[in-house]
Protein backbone atom coordinates (compact mmCIF):
# COMPACT_ATOMS: atom_id res chain seq x y z
CA UNK A 1 0.00 0.00 0.00
CA UNK A 2 2.69 2.46 1.01
CA UNK A 3 4.79 1.75 -2.07
CA UNK A 4 1.77 2.16 -4.36
CA UNK A 5 0.96 5.47 -2.67
CA UNK A 6 4.50 6.75 -3.13
CA UNK A 7 4.61 5.68 -6.76
CA UNK A 8 1.36 7.45 -7.50
CA UNK A 9 2.34 10.61 -5.65
CA UNK A 10 5.81 10.76 -7.14
CA UNK A 11 4.35 10.41 -10.62
CA UNK A 12 1.84 13.22 -9.97
CA UNK A 13 4.66 15.48 -8.86
CA UNK A 14 6.64 14.74 -11.99
CA UNK A 15 9.20 12.21 -10.74
CA UNK A 16 10.01 9.01 -12.57
CA UNK A 17 10.03 5.90 -10.41
CA UNK A 18 12.68 3.65 -11.97
CA UNK A 19 12.38 0.74 -9.58
CA UNK A 20 11.00 -0.44 -6.29
CA UNK A 21 11.43 -3.31 -3.93
CA UNK A 22 9.71 -4.76 -0.88
CA UNK A 23 12.84 -6.00 0.84
CA UNK A 24 16.40 -4.88 1.49
CA UNK A 25 18.27 -7.68 -0.27
CA UNK A 26 16.32 -7.19 -3.47
CA UNK A 27 16.71 -3.41 -3.28
CA UNK A 28 20.51 -3.76 -3.27
CA UNK A 29 20.47 -6.07 -6.31
CA UNK A 30 18.13 -3.77 -8.18
CA UNK A 31 20.21 -0.73 -7.35
CA UNK A 32 23.37 -2.44 -8.56
CA UNK A 33 21.77 -3.25 -11.91
CA UNK A 34 20.16 0.11 -12.55
CA UNK A 35 21.80 2.16 -15.26
CA UNK A 36 21.75 5.04 -14.87
CA UNK A 37 21.50 4.96 -11.09
CA UNK A 38 18.51 6.73 -9.52
CA UNK A 39 18.96 10.32 -8.30
CA UNK A 40 17.22 9.57 -5.02
CA UNK A 41 16.44 6.35 -3.15
CA UNK A 42 13.52 6.36 -0.71
CA UNK A 43 14.20 3.86 2.06
CA UNK A 44 11.97 2.46 4.79
CA UNK A 45 13.55 0.93 7.89
CA UNK A 46 11.54 -2.12 8.90
CA UNK A 47 12.02 -4.29 5.86
CA UNK A 48 12.16 -8.06 5.48
CA UNK A 49 15.58 -9.71 5.04
CA UNK A 50 17.70 -6.65 5.71
CA UNK A 51 16.62 -3.48 7.48
CA UNK A 52 16.82 0.00 5.99
CA UNK A 53 19.99 0.98 7.81
CA UNK A 54 21.87 -2.12 6.62
CA UNK A 55 20.48 -1.72 3.11
CA UNK A 56 21.57 1.94 3.05
CA UNK A 57 25.05 0.92 4.15
CA UNK A 58 25.32 -1.63 1.34
CA UNK A 59 23.99 0.77 -1.27
CA UNK A 60 26.48 3.44 -0.22
CA UNK A 61 29.25 0.86 -0.40
CA UNK A 62 28.29 0.22 -4.02
CA UNK A 63 27.93 3.93 -4.77
CA UNK A 64 29.08 6.40 -2.14
CA UNK A 65 27.37 9.27 -3.99
CA UNK A 66 23.90 7.68 -3.76
CA UNK A 67 21.30 9.90 -2.07
CA UNK A 68 19.19 7.88 0.33
CA UNK A 69 16.13 9.56 1.82
CA UNK A 70 15.15 7.56 4.87
CA UNK A 71 11.42 7.50 5.66
CA UNK A 72 10.27 5.58 8.69
CA UNK A 73 7.65 5.57 11.41
CA UNK A 74 10.36 4.22 13.69
CA UNK A 75 11.92 7.38 15.10
CA UNK A 76 14.71 5.42 16.74
CA UNK A 77 16.06 4.62 13.26
CA UNK A 78 16.81 8.30 12.57
CA UNK A 79 20.21 8.50 14.15
CA UNK A 80 21.59 5.15 12.86
CA UNK A 81 20.28 6.02 9.38
CA UNK A 82 22.02 9.38 9.33
CA UNK A 83 25.19 7.96 10.82
CA UNK A 84 25.57 5.35 8.06
CA UNK A 85 25.22 8.14 5.52
CA UNK A 86 21.53 8.61 4.64
CA UNK A 87 21.12 12.05 3.05
CA UNK A 88 17.87 12.81 4.87
CA UNK A 89 15.24 11.48 7.26
CA UNK A 90 11.48 11.96 7.33
CA UNK A 91 9.26 10.56 10.03
CA UNK A 92 6.12 8.84 8.78
CA UNK A 93 3.46 10.07 8.40
CA UNK A 94 5.03 13.11 6.72
CA UNK A 95 3.51 16.03 4.93
CA UNK A 96 3.40 15.65 1.21
CA UNK A 97 4.91 19.09 0.58
CA UNK A 98 7.87 18.27 2.77
CA UNK A 99 8.32 14.89 1.10
CA UNK A 100 8.25 16.34 -2.39
CA UNK A 101 10.46 19.29 -1.48
CA UNK A 102 13.05 17.01 0.14
CA UNK A 103 13.23 14.69 -2.86
CA UNK A 104 13.51 17.65 -5.19
CA UNK A 105 16.33 19.13 -3.16
CA UNK A 106 18.22 15.83 -2.96
CA UNK A 107 17.68 15.27 -6.67
CA UNK A 108 19.11 18.67 -7.53
CA UNK A 109 22.19 17.95 -5.49
CA UNK A 110 22.63 14.53 -7.08
CA UNK A 111 25.60 14.02 -9.37
CA UNK A 112 25.02 14.07 -13.12
CA UNK A 113 24.02 10.67 -14.48
CA UNK A 114 27.03 8.52 -15.31
CA UNK A 115 27.57 8.10 -19.04
CA UNK A 116 25.70 4.98 -20.13
CA UNK B 1 4.54 -26.94 40.38
CA UNK B 2 7.65 -28.16 42.16
CA UNK B 3 8.55 -31.79 42.62
CA UNK B 4 7.91 -31.61 46.33
CA UNK B 5 4.38 -30.33 46.17
CA UNK B 6 3.48 -32.67 43.32
CA UNK B 7 4.72 -35.64 45.29
CA UNK B 8 2.90 -34.52 48.40
CA UNK B 9 -0.36 -33.83 46.61
CA UNK B 10 -0.32 -37.12 44.73
CA UNK B 11 0.48 -39.13 47.79
CA UNK B 12 -2.20 -37.41 49.79
CA UNK B 13 -4.74 -38.27 47.15
CA UNK B 14 -3.99 -42.00 47.15
CA UNK B 15 -3.17 -42.54 50.77
CA UNK B 16 -6.03 -40.65 52.29
CA UNK B 17 -4.23 -37.58 53.66
CA UNK B 18 -0.93 -39.29 54.47
CA UNK B 19 1.96 -37.58 52.72
CA UNK B 20 5.02 -39.56 51.75
CA UNK B 21 8.21 -37.55 51.54
CA UNK B 22 11.19 -39.04 49.77
CA UNK B 23 14.37 -37.96 51.45
CA UNK B 24 17.89 -38.53 50.18
CA UNK B 25 20.37 -38.83 53.01
CA UNK B 26 23.98 -38.27 51.92
CA UNK B 27 25.91 -39.39 54.98
CA UNK B 28 28.81 -41.81 55.46
CA UNK B 29 28.84 -42.14 59.23
CA UNK B 30 26.82 -45.28 60.13
CA UNK B 31 25.95 -43.86 63.56
CA UNK B 32 24.46 -40.69 62.12
CA UNK B 33 22.65 -42.64 59.41
CA UNK B 34 20.98 -44.82 62.02
CA UNK B 35 20.11 -41.83 64.17
CA UNK B 36 18.47 -39.88 61.34
CA UNK B 37 16.56 -42.96 60.16
CA UNK B 38 15.25 -43.61 63.66
CA UNK B 39 14.16 -40.04 64.16
CA UNK B 40 12.34 -39.90 60.86
CA UNK B 41 10.83 -43.32 61.24
CA UNK B 42 8.63 -41.92 63.98
CA UNK B 43 6.98 -39.62 61.43
CA UNK B 44 3.43 -38.70 62.32
CA UNK B 45 -0.13 -39.64 61.40
CA UNK B 46 -0.05 -37.46 58.29
CA UNK B 47 3.56 -37.95 57.35
CA UNK B 48 5.75 -40.83 56.26
CA UNK B 49 9.42 -40.40 55.37
CA UNK B 50 10.93 -42.71 52.83
CA UNK B 51 14.69 -42.52 53.13
CA UNK B 52 17.35 -43.45 50.62
CA UNK B 53 20.90 -43.26 51.86
CA UNK B 54 24.26 -43.05 50.09
CA UNK B 55 27.83 -42.66 51.43
CA UNK B 56 29.46 -40.30 48.97
CA UNK B 57 28.86 -37.05 47.09
CA UNK B 58 29.28 -38.87 43.77
CA UNK B 59 26.67 -41.47 44.71
CA UNK B 60 24.31 -38.71 45.89
CA UNK B 61 24.59 -36.82 42.63
CA UNK B 62 24.09 -40.04 40.71
CA UNK B 63 20.98 -40.76 42.76
CA UNK B 64 19.23 -37.43 42.23
CA UNK B 65 19.86 -37.65 38.52
CA UNK B 66 17.91 -40.89 38.37
CA UNK B 67 15.23 -40.51 41.03
CA UNK B 68 12.96 -37.83 42.39
CA UNK B 69 13.28 -36.62 45.97
CA UNK B 70 11.44 -34.07 48.05
CA UNK B 71 14.48 -33.01 50.07
CA UNK B 72 18.14 -33.82 50.67
CA UNK B 73 19.98 -34.12 53.97
CA UNK B 74 23.57 -33.47 53.05
CA UNK B 75 26.56 -34.07 55.32
CA UNK B 76 29.40 -31.70 54.43
CA UNK B 77 32.15 -34.12 55.41
CA UNK B 78 32.09 -37.05 53.02
CA UNK B 79 34.83 -39.46 51.88
CA UNK B 80 35.05 -37.82 48.45
CA UNK B 81 34.35 -34.18 49.42
CA UNK B 82 34.82 -32.01 52.49
CA UNK B 83 33.34 -28.73 53.66
CA UNK B 84 31.46 -26.06 51.72
CA UNK B 85 32.56 -27.53 48.39
CA UNK B 86 30.32 -30.51 49.09
CA UNK B 87 27.30 -28.26 49.20
CA UNK B 88 28.18 -26.25 46.09
CA UNK B 89 28.90 -29.36 44.04
CA UNK B 90 25.59 -30.87 45.03
CA UNK B 91 23.56 -27.67 44.72
CA UNK B 92 24.90 -27.01 41.21
CA UNK B 93 23.18 -30.13 39.90
CA UNK B 94 19.99 -29.88 41.97
CA UNK B 95 18.93 -26.23 41.95
CA UNK B 96 15.25 -27.04 42.48
CA UNK B 97 15.78 -29.40 45.39
CA UNK B 98 15.61 -28.23 49.03
CA UNK B 99 18.91 -29.04 50.75
CA UNK B 100 19.41 -29.25 54.50
CA UNK B 101 23.06 -29.26 55.41
CA UNK B 102 24.26 -31.51 58.23
CA UNK B 103 27.39 -30.40 59.96
CA UNK B 104 29.45 -30.87 63.06
CA UNK B 105 29.52 -28.18 65.73
CA UNK B 106 33.00 -26.85 64.94
CA UNK B 107 32.09 -26.34 61.32
CA UNK B 108 28.94 -24.29 61.79
CA UNK B 109 30.42 -21.39 59.75
CA UNK B 110 30.52 -23.52 56.63
CA UNK B 111 26.90 -24.49 57.18
CA UNK B 112 25.85 -20.86 57.53
CA UNK B 113 27.77 -20.07 54.36
CA UNK B 114 25.90 -22.89 52.60
CA UNK B 115 22.57 -21.35 53.62
CA UNK B 116 23.75 -18.04 52.16
CA UNK B 117 24.64 -19.91 49.00
CA UNK B 118 21.20 -21.47 48.62
CA UNK B 119 20.73 -24.25 51.18
CA UNK B 120 17.34 -24.10 52.93
CA UNK B 121 18.57 -24.88 56.41
CA UNK B 122 21.35 -26.49 58.43
CA UNK B 123 21.31 -28.83 61.41
CA UNK B 124 24.15 -29.65 63.76
CA UNK B 125 24.87 -33.32 64.26
CA UNK B 126 24.89 -34.16 67.91
CA UNK B 127 22.12 -31.66 68.52
CA UNK B 128 19.60 -33.45 66.37
CA UNK B 129 16.24 -34.46 67.65
CA UNK B 130 13.19 -35.85 65.91
CA UNK B 131 10.82 -32.92 65.92
CA UNK B 132 13.53 -30.43 64.97
CA UNK B 133 14.57 -32.60 62.05
CA UNK B 134 11.02 -33.16 60.82
CA UNK B 135 10.16 -29.49 61.06
CA UNK B 136 13.42 -28.54 59.37
CA UNK B 137 12.62 -30.77 56.41
CA UNK B 138 9.02 -29.54 56.08
CA UNK B 139 9.97 -25.87 56.32
CA UNK B 140 12.75 -26.36 53.81
CA UNK B 141 10.37 -27.91 51.29
CA UNK B 142 7.89 -25.08 51.82
CA UNK B 143 10.55 -22.37 51.55
CA UNK B 144 11.91 -23.84 48.36
CA UNK B 145 8.40 -23.98 46.94
CA UNK B 146 7.67 -20.30 47.70
CA UNK B 147 11.04 -19.37 46.24
CA UNK B 148 10.00 -21.10 43.04
CA UNK B 149 6.62 -19.34 42.98
CA UNK B 150 8.32 -15.99 43.48
CA UNK B 151 10.83 -16.75 40.76
CA UNK B 152 8.06 -17.76 38.36
CA UNK B 153 6.16 -14.57 39.14
CA UNK B 154 9.22 -12.46 38.46
CA UNK B 155 9.80 -14.24 35.17
CA UNK B 156 6.12 -13.83 34.25
CA UNK B 157 6.17 -10.12 35.13
CA UNK B 158 9.30 -9.59 33.09
CA UNK B 159 7.94 -11.39 30.08
CA UNK B 160 4.62 -9.52 30.36
CA UNK B 161 6.58 -6.27 30.28
CA UNK B 162 8.57 -7.32 27.26
CA UNK B 163 5.35 -8.40 25.55
CA UNK B 164 3.59 -5.13 26.23
CA UNK B 165 6.59 -3.12 25.05
CA UNK B 166 6.73 -5.16 21.86
CA UNK B 167 3.00 -4.77 21.22
CA UNK B 168 3.20 -1.05 21.89
CA UNK B 169 6.11 -0.64 19.52
CA UNK B 170 4.36 -2.67 16.86
CA UNK B 171 1.13 -0.72 17.26
CA UNK B 172 2.79 2.69 17.30
CA UNK B 173 4.94 1.92 14.29
CA UNK B 174 2.24 0.38 12.16
CA UNK B 175 -0.42 2.97 12.90
CA UNK B 176 2.01 5.74 12.01
CA UNK B 177 2.83 3.81 8.85
CA UNK B 178 -0.83 3.37 7.95
CA UNK B 179 -1.50 7.05 8.51
CA UNK B 180 1.05 7.81 5.84
CA UNK B 181 -1.10 6.98 2.77
CA UNK B 182 -4.21 8.41 4.47
CA UNK B 183 -2.47 11.73 4.94
CA UNK B 184 -0.89 11.68 1.50
CA UNK B 185 -4.15 11.03 -0.35
CA UNK B 186 -6.04 13.60 1.69
CA UNK B 187 -3.31 16.13 0.95
CA UNK B 188 -3.54 15.32 -2.74
CA UNK B 189 -7.25 16.14 -2.64
CA UNK B 190 -6.54 19.38 -0.75
CA UNK B 191 -4.10 20.43 -3.45
CA UNK B 192 -6.33 19.41 -6.33
CA UNK B 193 -7.70 22.63 -7.75
CA UNK B 194 -10.22 20.66 -9.81
CA UNK B 195 -11.86 19.23 -6.67
CA UNK B 196 -14.97 20.98 -5.25
CA UNK B 197 -14.07 23.36 -2.47
CA UNK B 198 -16.10 21.59 0.25
CA UNK B 199 -14.39 18.31 -0.68
CA UNK B 200 -11.03 20.03 -0.26
CA UNK B 201 -12.08 21.41 3.13
CA UNK B 202 -13.10 17.94 4.28
CA UNK B 203 -9.85 16.47 3.04
CA UNK B 204 -8.00 19.15 5.03
CA UNK B 205 -9.81 17.88 8.14
CA UNK B 206 -8.64 14.35 7.42
CA UNK B 207 -5.08 15.65 7.17
CA UNK B 208 -5.47 17.54 10.44
CA UNK B 209 -6.83 14.50 12.30
CA UNK B 210 -4.18 12.19 10.88
CA UNK B 211 -1.54 14.70 11.98
CA UNK B 212 -2.98 14.76 15.49
CA UNK B 213 -3.06 10.98 15.66
CA UNK B 214 0.55 10.90 14.55
CA UNK B 215 1.70 13.45 17.12
CA UNK B 216 -0.21 11.58 19.83
CA UNK B 217 1.66 8.37 18.99
CA UNK B 218 4.91 10.30 19.02
CA UNK B 219 4.15 11.71 22.50
CA UNK B 220 3.42 8.27 23.90
CA UNK B 221 6.67 6.99 22.45
CA UNK B 222 8.47 9.95 23.97
CA UNK B 223 6.96 9.20 27.35
CA UNK B 224 8.13 5.61 27.11
CA UNK B 225 11.66 6.67 26.11
CA UNK B 226 11.88 9.25 28.88
CA UNK B 227 10.83 6.75 31.53
CA UNK B 228 13.60 4.39 30.45
CA UNK B 229 16.39 6.97 30.20
CA UNK B 230 18.54 7.82 33.24
CA UNK B 231 18.13 11.43 34.40
CA UNK B 232 21.74 12.44 33.81
CA UNK B 233 21.32 11.75 30.10
CA UNK B 234 19.00 14.74 29.64
CA UNK B 235 20.29 18.16 28.63
CA UNK B 236 19.95 21.22 30.81
CA UNK B 237 18.16 24.02 29.01
CA UNK B 238 17.33 27.68 29.59
CA UNK B 239 13.61 28.39 29.57
CA UNK B 240 14.18 31.96 28.37
CA UNK B 241 15.71 30.61 25.13
CA UNK B 242 12.72 28.40 24.49
CA UNK B 243 9.76 30.72 24.91
CA UNK B 244 10.31 32.72 21.67
CA UNK B 245 10.73 29.51 19.63
CA UNK B 246 7.63 27.96 21.14
CA UNK B 247 5.64 31.14 20.60
CA UNK B 248 6.69 31.36 16.95
CA UNK B 249 5.84 27.73 16.30
CA UNK B 250 2.31 28.04 17.75
CA UNK B 251 1.68 31.21 15.74
CA UNK B 252 2.74 29.37 12.58
CA UNK B 253 0.44 26.49 13.40
CA UNK B 254 -2.52 28.80 13.97
CA UNK B 255 -2.34 31.55 11.38
CA UNK B 256 -6.12 32.00 11.75
CA UNK B 257 -5.81 33.14 15.37
CA UNK B 258 -4.56 36.38 16.85
CA UNK B 259 -2.37 35.20 19.68
CA UNK B 260 -0.81 37.71 22.04
CA UNK B 261 1.81 36.53 24.51
CA UNK B 262 3.10 38.55 27.45
CA UNK B 263 6.02 37.59 29.68
CA UNK B 264 7.00 38.08 33.28
CA UNK B 265 10.40 36.49 33.79
CA UNK B 266 13.01 36.95 36.54
CA UNK B 267 15.75 39.24 35.27
CA UNK B 268 19.51 38.60 35.27
CA UNK B 269 19.28 34.90 36.04
CA UNK B 270 19.46 31.84 33.81
CA UNK B 271 16.23 29.81 33.97
CA UNK B 272 17.98 26.50 33.77
CA UNK B 273 16.09 23.20 34.11
CA UNK B 274 16.72 19.57 33.26
CA UNK B 275 14.81 17.86 30.44
CA UNK B 276 16.30 19.05 27.15
CA UNK B 277 14.10 18.85 24.13
CA UNK B 278 11.23 17.48 26.22
CA UNK B 279 10.83 20.75 28.07
CA UNK B 280 10.56 22.44 24.71
CA UNK B 281 7.88 19.98 23.51
CA UNK B 282 6.06 20.34 26.78
CA UNK B 283 5.88 24.14 26.56
CA UNK B 284 4.86 23.85 22.95
CA UNK B 285 2.19 21.31 23.90
CA UNK B 286 0.72 23.59 26.57
CA UNK B 287 0.56 26.57 24.23
CA UNK B 288 -0.67 24.44 21.36
CA UNK B 289 -3.42 23.12 23.58
CA UNK B 290 -4.50 26.63 24.53
CA UNK B 291 -4.64 27.59 20.85
CA UNK B 292 -6.51 24.42 19.86
CA UNK B 293 -9.21 24.90 22.45
CA UNK B 294 -9.57 28.67 22.08
CA UNK B 295 -13.06 29.25 20.75
CA UNK B 296 -12.59 32.82 19.60
CA UNK B 297 -10.15 34.33 17.12
CA UNK B 298 -8.25 36.13 19.81
CA UNK B 299 -6.23 34.41 22.48
CA UNK B 300 -4.23 36.16 25.18
CA UNK B 301 -1.53 34.11 26.88
CA UNK B 302 0.69 35.23 29.71
CA UNK B 303 3.84 33.36 30.67
CA UNK B 304 5.29 33.90 34.10
CA UNK B 305 8.25 32.22 35.78
CA UNK B 306 8.85 32.47 39.53
CA UNK B 307 11.42 30.85 41.80
CA UNK B 308 10.03 28.48 44.46
CA UNK B 309 11.98 27.20 47.45
CA UNK B 310 10.89 24.08 49.31
CA UNK B 311 12.02 22.27 52.42
CA UNK B 312 15.21 20.25 52.07
CA UNK B 313 17.04 22.86 49.99
CA UNK B 314 14.94 22.14 46.93
CA UNK B 315 14.55 24.99 44.50
CA UNK B 316 12.33 25.07 41.46
CA UNK B 317 11.33 27.29 38.59
CA UNK B 318 7.56 27.53 38.53
CA UNK B 319 6.25 28.21 35.04
CA UNK B 320 2.70 29.54 34.84
CA UNK B 321 1.06 29.67 31.42
CA UNK B 322 -2.31 31.40 31.60
CA UNK B 323 -4.82 31.75 28.77
CA UNK B 324 -8.23 33.36 28.40
CA UNK B 325 -9.72 30.42 26.50
CA UNK B 326 -12.84 28.44 27.44
CA UNK B 327 -11.30 26.93 30.61
CA UNK B 328 -11.43 23.45 32.06
CA UNK B 329 -13.98 21.95 34.49
CA UNK B 330 -12.65 20.92 37.91
CA UNK B 331 -13.17 17.20 37.33
CA UNK B 332 -10.82 17.36 34.36
CA UNK B 333 -8.30 19.48 36.23
CA UNK B 334 -8.08 16.73 38.82
CA UNK B 335 -6.24 14.54 36.34
CA UNK B 336 -3.28 16.89 36.35
CA UNK B 337 -2.90 16.92 40.11
CA UNK B 338 0.54 15.78 41.15
CA UNK B 339 -0.62 12.67 43.01
CA UNK B 340 -0.82 9.04 42.02
CA UNK B 341 1.07 7.02 39.45
CA UNK B 342 1.34 8.67 36.06
CA UNK B 343 0.15 5.56 34.24
CA UNK B 344 -3.00 5.45 36.37
CA UNK B 345 -3.73 9.10 35.71
CA UNK B 346 -3.11 8.63 32.02
CA UNK B 347 -5.49 5.69 31.91
CA UNK B 348 -8.27 7.51 33.73
CA UNK B 349 -7.68 10.76 31.90
CA UNK B 350 -7.62 9.29 28.43
CA UNK B 351 -10.84 7.38 29.02
CA UNK B 352 -12.45 10.70 30.00
CA UNK B 353 -11.13 12.50 26.94
CA UNK B 354 -8.74 14.81 28.76
CA UNK B 355 -6.31 16.54 26.39
CA UNK B 356 -3.83 13.72 25.98
CA UNK B 357 -0.88 15.98 25.22
CA UNK B 358 -1.29 17.74 28.57
CA UNK B 359 -1.58 14.42 30.40
CA UNK B 360 1.57 13.13 28.78
CA UNK B 361 3.46 16.28 29.71
CA UNK B 362 2.30 16.10 33.28
CA UNK B 363 3.75 12.56 33.38
CA UNK B 364 7.02 13.84 31.87
CA UNK B 365 7.34 16.58 34.46
CA UNK B 366 7.14 13.95 37.21
CA UNK B 367 10.04 12.08 35.62
CA UNK B 368 12.22 15.21 35.85
CA UNK B 369 11.47 15.62 39.54
CA UNK B 370 8.88 18.34 39.14
CA UNK B 371 5.13 18.53 39.19
CA UNK B 372 2.34 20.14 37.23
CA UNK B 373 -1.27 21.09 37.69
CA UNK B 374 -4.07 23.20 36.25
CA UNK B 375 -5.87 26.11 37.94
CA UNK B 376 -8.59 28.56 36.90
CA UNK B 377 -7.33 31.84 35.49
CA UNK B 378 -10.08 33.52 37.53
CA UNK B 379 -10.29 31.52 40.77
CA UNK B 380 -13.71 29.96 41.20
CA UNK B 381 -14.83 30.51 37.60
CA UNK B 382 -13.55 27.78 35.36
CA UNK B 383 -15.07 29.26 32.21
CA UNK B 384 -12.62 32.16 32.05
CA UNK B 385 -9.51 30.27 30.99
CA UNK B 386 -6.86 28.06 32.56
CA UNK B 387 -3.53 28.50 34.23
CA UNK B 388 -1.21 25.55 33.59
CA UNK B 389 1.49 25.40 36.24
CA UNK B 390 4.69 23.41 35.80
CA UNK B 391 7.30 23.25 38.48
CA UNK B 392 10.73 21.98 37.44
CA UNK B 393 13.83 21.61 39.60
CA UNK B 394 16.36 24.40 39.05
CA UNK B 395 19.62 23.31 37.52
CA UNK B 396 22.91 25.06 37.97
Amino acid sequence: MVIETYREILKIYGFEVVGWSYNGEEAIKKFENLNPRPDVIIMDHRLPMKNGVETTEDILRIDPSAKVLFVSADTSSRSPALSVGAAGFLRKPFELKEFVATIRQLGENARPAAPG
Amino acid sequence: MSTASTAMTNSMAVRSRVAVLRILLVEDNPGDVRLVKEMLAEGSKQLVFKIEQVDTLAAGIEKIRKEKFDAVLLDLGLPDSKGLGTFYSFHAVSLDLPIIVLTVLHDEDAAIEAVRGGAQDYLIKGKLEGELLTRGILYSIERKRSEGVLRNRTVEAESAQVRSETYFDFLAHDIANLLSPIMAYAELICDDSAAPSNTRVRAARIVEQARRASSFILSLRTLEDVEETPLDKFDIVDLADMFPLVERRVREEHPEKQISVSYELPADVALRVIGGVHVHSMLEGILENAANYADSEKLAVSIRVVPVEEAGDKSFWQIEITDDGPGMPDELKAFFMPSGASSERLKKGISRGVASSLLIYSALVGRFGGSGWVEDRVPGDYTKGVKVVVKLPRSV
